[in-house]
């Protein structure tokens, strides 16, 4: 499965990214038994115009992946995943190769654009605060 | 007549005065008050008034024919808002809410495949005012434009509202357009073709730094314009009194910032003061 | 793991204007920056204030530029004037029909459409209508950004639309853009933006892809319904936020209604602010209220700690 993961960073070692549009990176990976194949490190320059969610979900578009791993990902840029049929994982806090792993093992959750502001503990149970 | 009260800067008291205003003016005229600050209009919260819908306002958003699509790719070329997305080989298509509705992809289009939808952008309501405090009669209308949340292309909402305003203007002895902060494009929409533009400001030095802002975009939009102090009270009047000179516009009421002021704002209540009565007073005397 | 921290960016946003909003980013701004490196950012590119508030006067800023990222449309006469033997317009009055923002009319006497430069948005749906190339678009100035040192140890980048362009949301990004390679240089820890009134274009410009919002609004109806406009706006890009409640003495049944109404929609109280005549004096005397006001200290480092704090719990 081809995946594109948002990277804080040009490297596996780079810390994933909690946004979407804004990473300075995105690292598109084939995923084969565990395995990373043909690591590709694109640049996401900063651009001053709107609609960079966009922008970026076009290029992961443009690179044929099947998932893409983000902290969180824009209503916009969501949108366009959705028509390109693109699915989205959740990140969890750590470099950009665990994620990789963790989604090849099964163990990432789909993100939820709608629960607001990424509240809560992770795996579910809800009410992280309080 | 139609006078437009403005202010540079947010919370001066364009509200405040606005609705003040249209108060005063309504125990003789028939008055119709346009809130135009189509991103977080107040002016019924403070008149309360009951809330009806009038109809939405609608932009243009694409639709496609895929079967007449050939594939190029020119509608996200031209496209300045990025919201035509176009894959290799693959069926374009359009994110509705960073659409502006300029409709440059459909000119573009060399095969017809798009053609002028709708998309609801926001909605244009009226009400009465239903001031349980107020003891006399009062023929004013409210009309206000409310604009869907997340939607960016606010100044079609502010020009859909004003239109309807212009098409019942003729029903009224007077017009009041009651702006959005700032000096961007809502706010040119807003005061387009008024014949007097109010500027509502406070006596401190971002009062001051404001007010010089949106001085200068009436004067670029050659709209005759006058100064109301609010706040007259707090901070230094010369301030005000300096810009007016500079600018050759007269200051034309003072209004001070009153413990009672303080606590009908607090209530979200319509302020009543001599000071408003007075302007509401020379301003019909004009018309 | 490698070492590079992930700077944090926070947007104060209110909805409406004068609760508060300059008045909380720079007493904040001011506190944060006692034990970390910020930039501060005003993203009220209409009216901008914050410098202001933090004591910076325009011309003490190091450094302006112009910006040129705005769009207009030209007219051509020489080009329009053969229209009348062009097959494909003939009088038809193109451009004006292409112009969604009644920005072009007609003039009937010089046979001319007439650009209104106010309302143009320089979106090019005329020059594309246009059969004869007589309309096209010139990138215009459409206002500056500037660089300043505050004297409270920290950059702020403010900006400032050219008086008559439409476009603020541009400028923002434009501000933005700035502030982020000043953040790089000075490996900065916060950002920290303070966004316009309203919740149109460039509010959204200073929402968007942030890490956290503060809420800013004050116990009145009317703030208390602009402030429902702006969560709604913080939900829809799912932003995770808290709240403070400025001047809360001067409706205190209504501060129990705000507490409550946050409560209920799991938005966390950072903080409340009493309503002081000293608030007014501080931005009367160009003076941060905790630099005013030591006093007030404790009221910011009480947000400041519960911000922070909300952040550290939120799932990245």
């Amino acid at each position: 499965m081809k995946v594109a993961i948002a990277a804080n960073g040009g490297s596996l070692d780079s810390q994933a990214s909690p946004v979407f549009g804004r990473c300075s990176h995105l690292i598109v990976v084939d995923l084969v038994d565990g395995n990373f194949k043909d690591v590709k490190i694109i640049p996401n320059p900063t651009t001053t115009e709107g609609g960079v969610g966009i922008k970026t979900a076009r290029m992961v578009g443009n690179e044929g992946v099947e998932a893409i791993i983000s902290g969180s990902v824009g209503p916009n840029a969501f949108e366009v995943l959705t028509q390109l049929g693109i699915k989205t994982y959740q990140m969890v806090p750590g470099t950009v190769e665990e994620n990789l792993t963790l989604l090849s093992q099964g163990k990432l959750q789909t993100l939820d654009p709608s629960a607001r502001g990424r509240r809560g503990g992770m795996g579910g149970g809800g009410g992280g605060r309080r | 007549m139609k006078i437009a009260i403005t202010g540079g800067k947010g919370g001066t008291g364009k509200s405040t005065i606005a609705t003040a205003l249209a108060l005063e003016l309504s125990t003789d005229n028939k008055v119709l008050l346009v809130d135009a600050d189509v991103e977080c209009p107040d002016d019924h919260i403070i008149l309360s008034t009951t809330r009806e819908k009038v109809g939405d306002v609608h932009a243009i958003l694409p639709s496609f024919d895929q079967e007449k699509c050939l594939k190029c790719g020119r509608c996200a070329e031209v496209c300045k808002e990025n919201a035509v997305v176009f894959i290799k080989d693959k069926y374009p298509f359009i994110v509705s809410k960073q659409c502006n509705g300029c409709g440059a992809c459909i000119l573009t289009c060399p095969s017809g495949a798009l053609t002028e939808g709708q998309q609801v952008i926001g909605a244009i309501y009226h009400g009465k005012c239903q001031q349980p405090y107020l003891k006399q009669e009062h023929d004013l209308l409210l009309l206000w434009g409310e604009m869907e949340v997340g939607c960016e292309n606010t100044s079609l909402v502010v020009n859909a509202t004003r239109e309807y305003a212009e098409n019942k203007a003729s029903d009224y002895d007077c017009m009041l357009i009651d702006t959005a902060a700032g000096t961007h494009c809502n706010v040119i929409s807003a005061m387009v073709d008024v014949d007097l533009a109010l500027a509502v400001a406070e006596p401190t030095p971002l009062g001051r730094h404001d007010l010089e802002l949106i001085l200068q975009l009436l004067k670029i939009m050659e709209v005759s314009t006058k100064i109301i102090v609010n706040r007259s009270d707090i901070g230094d009047l010369k301030l005000i009194e300096q810009v007016s000179q500079e600018n050759d516009v007269p200051i034309i009421q003072k209004v001070p910032y009153e413990r009672d002021i303080l606590k009908k704002h607090s209530r979200g209540q319509p302020v009543i003061h001599k000071n408003i009565e007075e302007l509401a007073y020379a301003l019909s005397e004009k018309s | 793991m490698n070492g590079a921290k992930k700077m944090k960016t926070i947007t104060v946003l209110s909805g409406k204007g004068g609760v508060g909003k300059s008045t909380v980013t720079a007493s904040l701004s001011v506190m944060l920056a006692n034990d970390n490196k910020i930039v501060a950012v005003d993203c009220d590119a209409d009216a901008p204030n914050l410098a202001l508030v933090l004591g910076l006067e325009e011309e003490n800023f190091d450094s302006w530029e112009t910006l040129t990222t705005g769009e207009k449309i030209q007219l051509s006469e020489e080009k329009c004037k053969s229209l009348k033997f062009c097959p494909k317009c003939q009088g038809l009055q193109k451009c004006v029909d292409a112009c969604k923002y009644s920005a072009i009319t007609w003039n009937q006497e010089k046979d001319l459409p007439e650009i209104n430069e106010l309302l143009c948005v320089g979106c090019g749906a005329c020059e594309l209508a246009c059969p004869v190339d007589a309309l096209t678009l010139k990138k215009v100035e459409n206002g500056r950004i500037g660089v300043g040192q505050t004297q409270y140890g920290f950059p702020i980048v403010s900006g400032q639309l050219k008086i008559g362009e439409s476009g603020s949301g541009k400028v923002v990004n434009e501000l933005r853009k700035k502030a982020s390679e000043i953040a790089e240089d000075i490996q900065a820890d916060y950002m920290i933006l303070d966004a316009a009134a309203g919740i149109g274009c460039p509010v959204i410009a200073s929402v968007r892809g942030n890490d956290y919002v503060i809420l800013v609004t004050e116990p009145t109806p009317v703030a208390f319904w602009d402030l429902s406009r702006a969560i709604e706006l913080v939900d829809h890009f799912n932003i995770p936020c808290g709240a403070v409640i400025n001047r809360c003495g001067i409706n205190r049944d209504f501060t129990y209604q705000l507490q409550d109404y946050f409560k209920d929609n799991d938005i966390p109280l950072l903080g409340t602010i009493p309503y002081d005549i000293r608030f007014v004096e501080a931005l009367v005397n160009l003076k941060p209220a905790v630099v005013y006001e030591p006093n007030f200290k404790r009221v910011f480092e009480e947000i400041m700690d519960n911000c922070l704090l909300d952040m550290e719990n939120i799932r990245y």
